[in-house]
């Protein structure tokens, strides 16, 4: 579990969980289809790593300002984010929890302890230790292929023969960030 | 208290001060924008901040400044995508008027090109091959510079202040050319447009760099020679030469 500031925004923060093994997906997808919960489960591997997650929470907290958000919460709000594409379906269905998903990440802001209780009674899973995870440590579930599938990321971008993670990674963010201004 | 709620949000702002983030520093102040050098999340990142005209009508100057802002993040963005070298992306905020953008980390063509010339000028330490060296890497950064300006028009992008500082080195590579400042770009199909885009460049570069005309031939023929369209290229320097000529008739007769 991790808890970061959002800088650009004072008072806001998120908090990472990472699960895996999980083997109640489908009951927690029962819940979250009631949209009871508070906190979002997150695709896990076309994440790169925390300031993925970081950048889409931070422009998910600039849309709130704007009082115009996509989607009906800030949790909703932050996958959408996360997803290239404008159609907030095809946004979630790529990004958010899908049944047959065994990891996950559990995003939450300002969570509180009460919080993180429930999430512990709820996911029948083991929470994965990211103390030693730094802001830009790889995730262990990133899957490349499906990234540069779902950011439509080609290989003139990467230069093609360059295989550099780096390059990934600001391809990736690029791509959320230009989202919607196209 | 913060809110998480989805109205009442008037009290939900971003920092109103770049420089009260940790570790940021004021890097430029030009006409139009400032621009920082901030810690984003781990990330070494570029704030370009425009600012608003006190002059100018506010919610007039709102729309034109969104609108230079989405210009420069597409021109961005549309490079990137085909390959050409340019910052990434972070987050846009058009209500602030801010492109947080990846810290390019090298010095600029220009400080490059200082560096030869003072390389390349006869001292007492300078020896003739540190000289002929110092030549032939002006000679290359201008091929590639030509090379890169090529594909930029190519895909339609007038850049608008083609200029030896908007052009930074990654890692101090003279063949890893970074292009920035994409605020005055445009897109446009138009020859005139892109002779226009050279004619800035050469002016600005003949005065930045001065007896540097031959080194100004090295882009123009490697404009044309790597041009993913070399008969396009080719109209858009003989284009080139009717501007230059205008331009010199306004200079005359004011
Ligand atoms: N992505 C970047 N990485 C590193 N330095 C940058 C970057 N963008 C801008 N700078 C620095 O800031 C200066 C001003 O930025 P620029 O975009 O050219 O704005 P202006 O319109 O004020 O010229 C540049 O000359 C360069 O030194
Ligand atoms: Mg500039």
């Amino acid at each position: 579990m991790k808890t970061y500031p959002i800088v650009l925004y004072p008072g806001y923060e998120i908090t990472i969980l990472l699960y895996k093994d999980v083997l109640n997906t489908k009951d927690i997808m029962t819940e979250l289809l009631k949209g009871q919960l508070e906190w979002a489960i997150i695709n896990c591997k076309p994440i790169i790593n925390h300031q993925q997650l970081l950048l889409a929470a931070t422009k998910a907290v600039a849309t709130l300002a704007t009082g115009k958000l996509t989607t009906n919460n800030i949790h909703t709000e932050l996958i959408f984010r996360l997803s290239p594409n404008t159609n907030i379906r095809e946004s979630l269905k790529n990004f958010g929890l899908q049944n047959e998903d065994k990891e996950f990440y559990i995003v939450l802001f300002n969570g509180k302890q009460e919080k993180f209780d429930q999430i512990k009674s709820m996911v029948q899973g083991e929470q994965i230790d990211q103390s030693s995870h730094s802001l830009d440590t790889l995730n262990p579930f990133f899957d490349k292929e499906l990234s540069r599938k779902l950011y439509g990321i080609n290989d003139k971008e990467l230069k093609a023969t360059n295989e550099d993670i780096d390059l990934l990674k600001n391809s990736i963010f690029n791509t959320m960030a230009i989202k919607g201004l196209l | 208290m913060t809110t998480l709620a989805t109205t009442n949000n008037n009290e939900i702002k971003s920092i109103e001060n770049i420089t009260s983030l940790p570790n940021s520093v004021l890097l430029s102040q030009g006409a139009e924008a400032k621009t920082y050098k901030i810690d984003l999340y781990g990330i070494k990142c570029i704030v370009k901040e425009r600012f608003v005209k006190a002059y100018r009508h506010p919610t007039l100057d709102q729309k034109i400044s969104g609108k230079r802002i989405l210009q420069e993040v597409r021109s961005l963005n549309k490079c990137k995508k085909n390959g050409i070298d340019v910052p990434a992306l972070l987050l846009v905020d058009v209500p602030s008027n801010r492109i947080y953008m990846e810290y390019i980390d090298g010095i600029t063509v220009k400080q490059y090109l200082y560096n030869c010339f003072d390389q390349s000028k006869e001292t007492s330490t300078t020896t003739t091959q540190t000289q002929t060296e110092a030549h032939q890497q002006q000679i290359d950064i201008c091929a590639e510079i030509g090379k890169q300006i090529a594909r930029i028009h190519d895909l339609n992008i007038v850049h608008g202040d083609l200029t030896t500082s908007n052009m930074l080195l990654r890692n101090n590579s003279k063949s890893n050319i970074v292009f920035i400042d994409f605020g005055l770009s445009y897109t446009s199909t138009m020859t005139e447009d892109k002779a226009v885009d050279m004619y800035v460049l050469e002016r600005a570069f003949i005065s930045t760099h001065p007896n540097s005309e031959l080194l100004f031939k090295e882009i123009l023929d490697s404009y044309q020679k790597n041009s993913p369209s070399p008969k396009v290229a080719k109209a858009i320097l003989d284009k080139l030469d009717q501007v230059r000529l205008r331009g010199r008739k306004k200079l005359a007769f004011g």
